[in-house]
This record gives C-alpha cells, sequence and structure tokens, in this order.
C-alpha cells in the first residue's frame, strides 16, 4: 500500500531517513504477515494496530516516574543547573521511550510528581519562577518540534495535571497552562489533560477552581487542555491521582494481577473491529430486525473471538521479545513493577488488551435504517450492542486470565482504510447490503460517537454520547465541535465539562476549526486570511486525542474532516 | 405593573451560543433596526414591521421554558428599537442573567434597562474594524461591558 507509506511519512513530519524507511518497509512487511495469520481477514472485519511494532514492544504508558528517579544523577549540580538538568532529563525519557514503545506516553500527575521530585532535591520554586518557565517552554516547543521518533516522526506526549492543591504544584500546572497558551498558535503540542475532580477544581470555592478556569481560557484559543472528568460514573470511585490518559484516550484502571490505575501502565496492543461490515453480513438474509441483530451478536462475537486469540498470540510474541529492546524500561523502572526483577512478561503482563470498534452508528443505521439517536428504542439497541461487546471482553479477561478491554477506538487511520477497503468489495455479496453513502463518503465514524455531520447540539450530543463512556474501559472521548473559538468564555465552556460529567462522559475535547495565515498570523476559519488577503494557509485539527496539521491527515481523516458540523449549542 | 404590551420578535437562535457573552447563552433577536450597519449578518431582522409579535408576558414564558440556565442575551435588531418593551421583558425575567447587544453607547441605553443588565455590548458595528480575535464583539470599535458581579448588584 504505497498511499500508505506516504501518509506515514507526511503524518507527522515531511522528512525522509533511512530509519523511517526502514521502518515503513518493515511495517508493510509485518502486516503482510498479520494479515495472513489472522483468521478474519476475509473481509476488512479487523485492524491490527501499530502492526510495525508486532511483537517487537508494547502500546503506551503512563510513566511511574518516582519510583526510581535517578535523584543522584542531580544531586552534585547547583540548585540552576538541577532545574535545567530535570527538564532535559525529561525530553530525553521522551526521546528514548518515544523509540522502546510504539504509543503515547504521559506523566500522570506532571504537577504532584515534579513538585516532590524538586523538593527532594532541595529546590524551590520560590526565587526561581522565571528559569522554571523557560524550561517549560522548552519542553513544550520540544514536544511540538522534534520528529526524531523512528528516525521520521513526532512525539506522543501528555501532561495530566490539575489536582495538586500545594504551592509548587500549583505553580506547576500555572506555568505548564501559560507558557503552552502564549507559544502562539503554531504550537499545539504536547497535550495536557487538565484532571477535574469535586472538591479539587470543579467548583467555585475548590482550593484549584482557578486553574480549571485558566485551563478552559486556554482551550478557548487552543482546543488543549483536554478535559478527564474524574467524577464520571465509571471513575468516580477511584481515587483521581490514579487515573490519566497516556496516548490517545486509552483508559487502564483494572488489573487482575493487583494495581490499580494509570500509574506505570499502559496498553500493550489493540486490534479494531469493524462493526459495519458485521452488520452487513448478518443482514444479508433479511429477517425480522430481532433475526438481524440476533445474527449480528453471534457474528460479532465469533470475529471478537478470533480477535482475542489473535491478541494473545501478539502478547505472548511481545513478553518473550529480547529484554535489551527495553533498556529505558530496566533503568527507570517506568512500569508498575520493576522489569529487572520479574521480567518482561512479569512486567507487561500489568497492561491491556484492547479490542476497539468503530461505526456504531453505521451499524445501527444498516441493522435499523435509523440513526441511533432518532429513537428511544434504536438508542436503547445502540447501548445494547456496547454492553455486549464489554460483556464479552470481561469474559476474556476471565477466561485467559489476561486485562483484556473494550476501547473505543481513535479512528484516525481506521476510519478510511475500512472504508477504503469495503468499497473495494462493494460488488461482492455482504457489502451491498451498505448503503453506499456509508462508504462513498470515504470514512466510518469514530466508535460510538453521534455522526460529525448530524448537527445535533453539542449539549444534546454530550448527553447520546455520555452513557456509552461506562462500558468502554478500555478508553473513550467525547468531542464538541465548535464553529468559532469561543475566546474568554471559560464559563460557557465550564457549563459543557458540567453537562459532560454529569452525562457519563469520562474524557471531553473542544474542536474548533483552526486555520492559521502563515503570513500574518491571524487564526480562524477561512480559505483567505480576513486580514492580509494571504492564501498561505495552515489547517490545525484535532486526529486521535493529538492536534496536527490538516495536510498531514490520512485520506479518511480528511473526509471526515470535510463532513464535520459544528454542534450548535 | 404589565401592562399587556407586545414585542415583535426575528427569532430565537436554535440552540445556545458561546459567543454572545459569558456562559451558554440563549440569544433572542429582536425585530427591528434603525442603524442598518453595512456588513450586518442579520439584515432580516431591519424591517420593523417583520418577524412575529409576541405579548411581551408570553415571550417571557417560552424564553423561562427554553432557557433552563437563565443566562440570556437580547440581540436583534436594534433591541432598543422596542426600548418600552424590553424594559418589560426584563421586569418579566428580573431572576435572568441578562445580556443586551446594543448598536447605542452606554449613556444611551435608558436607566431602566440597564438596571436589570449583567452585560451590555455597546457600538454600532463596523465592517472595516471588524476582529475575530476580541470575546463576544464584532468590530474592535464596539465595548462588551461587565456591568456587575455575581453577588454584587452595584
Amino acid at each position: 500500500m504505497p498511499e500508505q507509506n506516504e501518509n506515514q511519512r507526511l503524518n507527522a513530519a515531511d522528512r525522509k531517513s533511512f530509519v523511517g524507511e526502514n521502518y515503513n518497509a518493515g511495517k508493510q512487511i509485518v502486516k503482510q504477515k498479520v494479515k495472513e495469520l489472522s483468521p478474519h481477514f476475509k473481509y476488512p472485519v479487523g485492524y491490527e494496530h501499530d502492526a510495525d511494532a508486532y511483537g517487537k514492544t508494547y502500546n503506551c504508558l503512563g510513566f511511574d516516574i518516582k519510583a526510581a528517579f535517578p535523584y543522584e544523577q542531580f544531586a552534585l549540580y547547583d540548585i540552576t543547573t538541577k532545574i535545567v538538568r530535570v527538564f532535559d532529563f525529561s525530553k530525553e525519557l521522551f526521546a528514548k521511550m518515544g523509540n522502546e514503545q510504539s504509543g503515547g506516553m504521559a506523566f500522570v500527575n506532571f504537577d504532584i510528581d515534579f513538585s516532590e521530585i524538586f523538593t527532594k532535591l532541595g529546590v524551590t520554586y520560590k526565587g526561581n519562577e522565571d528559569l522554571f518557565r523557560s524550561c517549560i517552554h522548552s519542553v513544550i516547543l520540544w514536544c511540538n518540534g522534534m520528529h526524531t521518533r523512528m528516525g521520521q516522526t513526532s512525539y506522543y506526549v501528555s501532561f495530566n495535571t490539575g489536582l495538586g492543591t500545594d504551592d509548587f504544584s500549583r505553580f506547576l500546572t500555572t506555568i505548564l497552562i501559560e507558557e503552552f497558551e502564549n507559544a502562539g498558535v503554531m504550537v499545539f503540542k504536547p497535550n495536557i489533560i487538565f484532571k477535574v475532580k469535586k472538591g479539587i477544581n470543579r467548583n467555585p470555592g475548590d482550593p484549584n477552581y482557578d486553574l480549571f478556569q485558566k485551563a478552559l481560557n486556554c482551550t478557548s484559543k487552543k482546543m488543549i487542555p483536554t478535559y478527564l472528568l474524574c467524577d464520571c460514573e465509571e471513575d468516580k470511585n477511584i481515587p483521581a491521582e490514579k487515573l490519566s490518559v497516556m496516548g490517545c484516550r486509552s483508559r487502564v484502571v483494572d488489573d487482575i494481577f493487583g494495581s490499580t490505575g494509570s500509574v506505570g501502565r499502559g496498553n500493550i496492543a489493540n486490534t479494531s473491529i469493524n462493526l459495519p461490515m458485521i452488520a452487513a453480513i448478518s443482514v444479508e438474509e433479511g429477517g425480522s430486525l430481532t433475526d438481524k441483530v440476533t445474527k449480528f451478536k453471534n457474528n460479532l462475537k465469533v470475529y471478537m473471538d478470533a480477535t482475542a486469540l489473535a491478541l494473545l498470540v501478539r502478547y505472548d510474541c511481545t513478553v518473550k521479545a529480547d529484554p535489551s529492546l527495553f533498556p529505558t524500561n530496566h533503568e527507570y523502572k517506568l512500569w508498575c513493577e520493576d522489569m529487572n526483577k520479574v521480567g518482561v512478561e512479569g512486567t507487561l503482563k500489568h497492561g491491556t488488551l484492547s479490542l476497539g470498534f468503530i461505526g456504531l452508528s453505521e451499524t445501527i443505521e444498516i441493522l435499523t435504517g435509523k440513526k441511533y439517536w432518532d429513537d428511544e428504542d434504536t438508542y436503547k439497541l445502540a447501548l445494547d450492542i456496547t454492553a455486549f461487546m464489554r460483556q464479552i471482553t470481561d469474559s476474556y479477561t476471565e477466561k485467559y486470565k489476561q486485562n483484556f478491554s473494550l476501547l473505543a477506538t481513535a479512528g484516525e487511520f481506521i476510519s478510511g482504510y475500512f472504508a477504503d477497503e469495503m468499497k473495494k468489495i462493494k460488488d461482492t455479496s455482504p457489502v451491498k447490503n451498505i448503503p453506499p453513502r456509508i462508504y462513498e463518503k470515504g470514512f466510518l465514524t469514530n466508535s460510538f460517537h453521534v455522526d460529525v455531520d448530524s448537527k445535533l447540539s453539542a449539549v444534546k450530543k454530550l448527553q447520546f454520547e455520555g452513557p456509552f463512556h461506562k462500558y468502554a474501559n478500555g478508553g473513550s472521548i467525547s468531542y464538541v465541535e465548535l464553529g468559532e473559538a469561543p475566546l474568554g468564555n471559560a464559563e460557557g465552556l465550564a457549563e459543557l465539562v458540567e453537562i459532560a460529567v454529569e452525562s457519563g462522559v469520562r474524557y471531553l475535547g473542544f474542536n474548533i476549526p483552526k486555520d492559521v495565515c502563515r503570513d500574518c498570523g491571524t487564526t480562524g476559519l477561512f480559505d483567505e486570511c480576513p486580514s492580509c488577503k494571504g492564501r498561505n494557509i495552515t489547517r490545525i485539527r484535532r486526529v486521535s486525542g493529538y492536534l496536527e496539521i490538516l495536510d498531514g491527515f490520512t485520506s479518511g481523516k480528511k473526509a471526515e474532516e470535510a463532513h464535520r458540523q459544528k454542534n450548535d449549542l | 405593573m404589565s401592562n399587556g404590551k407586545t414585542i415583535r420578535v426575528n427569532s430565537i437562535r436554535e440552540e445556545q451560543s458561546l459567543c454572545d457573552g459569558p456562559g451558554l447563552r440563549t440569544v433572542i433577536f429582536l425585530q427591528g433596526c434603525n442603524m442598518h450597519c453595512p456588513g450586518c449578518q442579520n439584515k432580516s431582522s431591519w424591517d420593523p414591521i417583520g418577524g412575529v409579535e409576541y405579548k411581551v408576558s408570553d415571550l417571557a414564558e417560552i424564553l423561562r421554558k427554553k432557557c433552563t440556565n437563565k443566562k440570556l442575551t437580547i440581540s436583534g435588531g436594534e433591541p432598543l428599537f422596542q426600548a418600552a418593551a424590553v424594559e418589560e421583558l426584563c421586569n418579566e425575567l428580573e431572576d435572568f442573567n441578562l445580556c443586551l447587544y446594543t448598536g447605542h453607547e452606554l449613556s444611551e441605553v435608558p436607566k431602566a434597562i440597564l438596571n436589570h443588565l449583567r452585560y451590555l455590548k455597546t457600538g454600532s458595528f463596523i465592517e472595516s474594524k471588524h476582529s475575530s480575535v476580541l470575546p463576544f464583539v464584532g468590530s474592535s470599535n464596539q465595548k462588551f461591558i461587565e456591568l456587575y458581579k455575581e453577588n454584587n448588584n452595584a
């Protein structure tokens, strides 16, 4: 698939390297192998994410940064050097880990953990404010501009923050947000995830309410931070310090091997299932709605069973990987167990194996002829199917003694891939049961999301999507698409956050179409700059939880972006 | 207090807005305008006898049902074109967080209306001063004013 090669190269960096060429070539070979090995590839039903990492490494990780922080490396420096070197150390860690695992990496509590680390090093922020600012600014620019991962792509780094109420933690959250906000429109990485929690920052009177407001004001301009809603139905009883997003949206909480939460844990591998394809196969013989749904569930289970086995095979390969492939993990013990003591398998068993899904909206349309939000019965069916998938993944955890989870997958590559693959086989039997517009539009709708062109209000969209989140124990996100930047309206965004929490949403992002005039810096939504009439326009949009430049989008994502309609409020 | 005034309405925005004052706000566009700014986004609201006529009390009832968070922006048209009716509407909705979008200046807004407002947008729209970076206004000559803070009726 040369187009895909091309995308891979252009997605995050427009440069080539021999490492990158090798990486792409290897990825294609592995994909072919996976395709041959997988039992469910007669139709485009499944997609193994990050196949280039197959059997070599895991996906993402929330760093357990405190477990083996190398204090001794910094002990003999003066205060200034300690501050500079600790932030340099974090850049180096991103660089090493970005090449040691395939997906996102996160500080689970940037504010709390780094205030503790600095305090232990005898460093206070007082009197060093400007230096801290410069260093954090530099880390932000590193994440935004560095394209050396695999020799060619950028790093997926997430800073979770907002819970620390001591002065030092509050200072770190403050300058992280301020430096990001003030760094200019072309700085849109790393992702910052503000953790919203009752009693800490959610309501007026909470000690960090001012930081929540600061975060919302930054979001109103820059779409970042995003919001991890620690009071949502699914997570409200778990200590918020243990929650985080380590990559696009992954949720890692339960662990049959004894730990809880995201500190030192991540997702090992993820395979996504193309629900509309299974629906098309299931309605081939017609019948009543009940018949169709029964057949769909039976087929879905068959494909999920096969996928679970494929994930287990991948897991076995990964944990048998040469331990020397994980030097940084060994050195800094970033997982919840020490790899030096328990080995690769003893460490990675704490990770999750995720079954993802895409296109619930189209699936319901194929089964019922309606959108899932059209009426109560149809909506119940959509929830029922999602609950069914969760029951099945729970049963795998029980049966195979591994941490399986259900992931409301990011659509980035697969939204277009599945649509294209289905179009390729459109003259063969099952696909004729798919209304052509579903694959003709060139993308499938993300996980359980409402269609991007539904024109539902933001409030209704959140209320419809909210109840799905609790089933997706492997991660999920809801977005509100805003037509224009809600500048200065933290109050309004806070109201939407509140509605999201009450509706069950676990992770929330606000999307604002952001076109930037490269000649004069004006931002908005335009083809010609309203200020200088320039036509040198860069479009920044969110893909898989991270902001990217639109020109580098995959074809499916471009198609989806073209269909995005703002959710009127 | 109510003497059954009527008010002409252009439309009520179907969904709430984040760009017409702080919060998630319901926006009502009143009918009739004598300012006729070039580049106006809502020319259908100019005709003084267009739109739909409501009894003010009926309109207040509709807004109470629709605007459950009680954050309402009265826009237009030019709301002060129907100043007496707007005053009555403000009286009916005295527990609301109200914002008025007028093309007039602060000194020209009747005190009886001003007393009810939390926010006020003043100044006519000037196309050459169009801005997409200033919160809640369309052109840089316009002002968005917070008249009092919460729990502090000043």
